[in-house]
């Protein structure tokens, strides 16, 4: 090729590139998810602090045994107080979401996303680079493994590996064998994260719960603070809970907010508009 | 976001392994090898897991699976490395744990090959791997006299022990056993190997099922107890800096890898079902009774069974009769 | 041979650069087409119900007086909320106060989403018996009567979702036990899909109400439905005030 013509392909491809720098797209993302994503907490997620209320999950009757059972003492063991959560506590706790991205630094593509995390919640990071999920035998951890991929404009991530927990602090139970299935939409500058949670051990059906976030100009941090753990009381060899039809919180959702019992214990059919038949009329307005 | 130019089409998807767990699967069989550790590996599927350490004074192996998976757990270890298999520890009885003593032994070359001096001929102890167990271990394998052994004489254990606490320091790290008596069975030991933070717990916890606790063999639900609070004792968790996800790690006789975490659900699990039990048995209920009363509920469709060797009322039925023995022990006294 | 080259070049760009250029208008709405119902990116119409899996005591029930948690409510407003009635209410014909726009895909109902024609798709509900009509192609009203689901101009968004924005409004309640919006609130929808890993499709309803009168900040709640296989479960029943 002659000097002019090299000269010629070489300013024809500079000129190429800089024409791509406003026409072409990356071949992954359509919408950007990374920034810090404020929580609004205009639904009531976490449950009201009452111990058996387990309203709109669908736990199956092993699940509801579990839950019954639950003492919140199980707080103040020692090995228990820095437990958190697992992954679906995303969409179940009251902060908010600090998202960021890696990219390949050569070819430019999203290897990872990056939720951070917070006192009681791993770090989740979704792998966008088509990796396997681990073997069984792996080790479970908090955050759980987590692929993704681009449906269009909806980011879906599949996690799986995540620990034994719960679904809600009141004690509805997750088994290590439950699996989260999540979908980013954004909409302008609302980030809405659609969950769907199939726990084969504990639910009658896929729990599907939602949560959107603002994004906010303050920075969210990226991490939590630490955890320390201190002696309580509790003793060594005993696991707080309740015997079987002992649990004796059971009608507090009843007596302070009208709840029926069955709904409170989280059975599934109160999820649906014609349980709403099977409802108490109303106590009388105070 | 980067860009790139649209002439250029992006490659396929670049497979990244996982540091560390990758599960890499031995060829012509269902074996899986865990790296746990830089130098820690698990061997899962072959009967019990399989644990081995590697450094520079050879291998170290935890049990040896069942007896038609040894060819395959010796394969994988060579595959690892080509260093001598030394030690031989086994957490238990079982054969599903030391049924391939022999074999994983026989590959090996223990570490006594000093001929020391008359009457000590170098290599003695036959020259394979030593094996070592708590003394209740090679009762069970050589079997009681004038019955047929259960096993052949390569697998017995070489070297077994009887006090609270084995230990040795090899490739780096102090390595310590332990007996848990009166636990899964009455020989069950768990090995911490102390600078790769690696617990190797064997049948004491299993992640698939309920705790095989054998009443006939000297198990017991308090000294099962014990030994799952003396390996949550052993272990210590990811803090301060929980989100790390870091800690110590322990390998269960069955199932994943796990940390103490997983183990205290285990421990409560257990905890959970013995207060239940005791319960039903002070209000004077009969066994019958208590097994229908579901004493396992809330944990059953995760851990239990209707069928197979160990079901759930099988476990139930140990506690039972556990709680059973202490309680007319105590009134005797 | 130059000019080959650069035509090749150029044309290769371009072609590249239209999908990204179609993509990256985001919430622009796409090139007009024919109508509303030949240019859906997906299709939300059928049968769905409500599945409760959030607020329960504040939907599935009606909420003891006072009980307003999470609503970021004005002082005005919480006083109001305090002054609820709902004898008053449907004594006065307003016992459909909680059924507005504002509200309605939050009340526990099935919901039949079906194109009215072309550019109109309409969204009825079994409980409360009301009927929604999204105007594809229609600029918002400025003027008219305020109805209680209003006026709403839809779009789709090339997120593969539906964008409803809804004026017009009378005033009603947020939650049945009085929580109130304005006249002047105004609602804006996003309808997003989503396949159930075992089968079956989700619809989700991101709600958020602009009511600077009666609340501190815009009021975000999303809610979560599932497809039926036709409308046998459908049961038309009347507003309650209570």
């Amino acid at each position: 090729m002659s000097r002019a013509n090299s000269k010629f392909v070489g300013a024809t491809i500079l000129a190429a590139a800089f024409l791509c720098l406003f026409t072409c797209r990356t071949a992954d993302a359509q919408v950007d998810i990374t920034g810090s994503w404020a929580a609004r907490n205009h639904e009531f997620l976490t449950g009201d602090g009452l111990p058996v209320d387990f309203t709109g999950i669908p736990l199956n009757e092993e699940g509801r045994i579990r839950a019954l059972s639950y003492s919140e003492s199980q707080l103040a063991m020692v090995e228990r107080q820095c437990q958190g959560w697992p992954a679906f506590y995303l969409v179940q706790g009251p902060f908010g979401l600090k998202i960021w991205s890696e990219t390949d630094p050569l070819k430019g593509n999203v290897i990872s996303y990056t939720i951070g995390a917070w006192e009681d919640r791993a770090p989740l990071t979704i792998w966008m680079d088509g990796r396997p999920h681990p073997s069984k035998y792996a080790e479970h951890t908090r955050a759980g493994f987590t692929t993704g991929a681009w449906e269009g404009n909806t980011l879906v991530a599949y996690t799986t590996h995540m620990k034994a927990g719960f679904l809600r602090k009141t004690g509805a139970p997750s088994s290590d064998e439950a699996t989260m299935t999540l979908r980013f939409y954004r909409h302008g500058d609302i980030l809405t994260l659609l969950a769907i949670i199939e726990d084969p051990i504990y639910l009658a059906e896929p729990w599907i719960v939602s949560r959107s976030f603002q994004l906010s100009a303050t920075p969210l941090s990226p991490i939590g603070p630490p955890c320390l753990t201190t002696y309580e009381g509790s003793n060594a060899q005993t696991a707080p809970h309740y015997l079987p039809e002992k649990n004796p919180f059971v009608d507090e959702m009843t007596t302070k907010y009208g709840v029926p019992r069955d709904a409170a214990i989280g059975k599934p059919e109160t999820l649906y508009p014609e349980y709403r038949k099977n409802i108490p009329p109303a106590a009388p307005v105070r | 976001m980067g860009r790139v130019p649209g002439t250029i089409a992006i490659a396929a998807a670049t497979f990244v392994t996982v540091s560390g767990l990758m599960a890499q699967q031995s060829p012509g069989t269902k074996l899986e090898v865990l790296q746990v550790r830089p130098n820690f590996y698990m061997i899962a599927g072959a009967g019990g897991n399989v644990s081995f350490q590697v450094g520079q004074d050879g291998v170290v192996v935890v049990d040896s699976g069942s007896a038609s998976s040894a060819d395959a757990v010796v394969a994988a270890i060579k595959k690892v490395t080509t260093q001598p298999i030394r030690y031989l520890i086994n957490t238990s009885a079982d054969p599903d744990h030391v049924g391939g003593n022999a074999a994983v032994a026989k590959a090996g070359q223990t570490l006594f090959t000093q001929g020391g001096g008359p009457g000590i001929a170098a290599d003695f102890l036959g020259g394979g791997a030593s094996i070592l167990s708590v003394e209740q271990v090679l009762s069970r394998m050589s079997g009681p006299s004038g019955q047929p052994s259960p096993f052949p004489v390569s697998a017995w254990p070489s070297e077994t022990f009887n006090q609270p606490r084995k230990y040795m320091y090899l490739n780096g790290e102090g390595i310590e056993v332990f007996h848990q008596p009166a636990a899964h069975t009455d020989g069950d030991a768990i090995v911490f190997f102390r600078r790769s933070d690696v617990v190797v717990a064997g049948d004491v916890f299993d992640t698939t099922r309920f705790p095989v606790i054998d009443i006939a063999k000297g198990g017991s639900i308090r000294g099962e107890i014990a030994a799952l609070q003396k390996l949550v004792d052993t272990a210590i968790p990811s803090v301060p800096i929980v989100s790390r996800e870091e800690g110590t790690l322990i390998i269960p006789g069955h199932g994943r890898l796990c940390d103490q975490l997983d183990v205290v659900e285990y421990r409560d699990m257990v905890t959970i079902i013995r207060d239940r039990i005791r319960d039903l048995m002070k209000q004077g209920l009969t066994l019958e009774q208590i097994k229908a009363a579901s004493p396992a509920r809330g944990y059953a469709r995760r851990y239990g069974s209707d069928t197979g060797s160990w079901t759930t009322n099988d476990f139930v039925e140990a506690i039972y009769r556990s709680i059973g023995e202490r309680t007319m022990s105590e009134k005797l006294q | 041979m130059r000019v080959f080259f650069i035509a090749t070049l150029v044309t290769l760009e371009f072609v590249t650069a239209l999908p990204y250029a179609a993509g990256q208008d985001r919430g622009m709405p796409a090139k007009a087409a024919a109508t509303a119902k030949a240019s859906a990116l997906v299709d939300i119409s059928g049968y769905w119900v409500a599945v409760v899996t959030k607020d329960w005591r504040f939907r599935m029930i009606t909420p003891r007086k006072g009980d307003y948690q999470s609503v970021p409510m004005t002082e005005q407003a919480r006083t109001i909320a305090d002054t609820w009635d709902p004898v008053a209410d449907a004594a006065s014909g307003d016992q459909c106060k909680a059924y507005g726009a504002a509200a309605i895909m939050r009340v526990p109902a099935r919901f039949h989403i079906a194109w009215q024609d072309d550019n109109t798709l309409g969204v009825e509900s079994d409980s409360g018996m009301q009927t929604r009509l999204f105007h594809f192609n229609s600029p918002p009203l400025s003027t008219g009567e305020r109805t209680r689901q209003g006026y709403s101009t839809a779009q789709w968004q090339t997120s593969a979702s539906l964008k409803v924005a809804t004026t017009n409004l009378r005033a009603g309640y947020l939650r049945k036990n009085g929580v109130p919006y304005s006249e002047n609130a105004a609602v804006t929808e996003y309808f997003d899909m989503a396949p159930l890993p075992s089968g079956g499709q989700v619809l989700l309803v991101t709600t958020i109400v602009d009511d600077p009168q009666y609340l501190q900040q815009p009021f975000i709640v999303s809610s979560e439905f599932k497809k039926e296989a036709d409308g046998s479960k459908w049961d038309p029943t009347p507003c309650t005030a209570k």
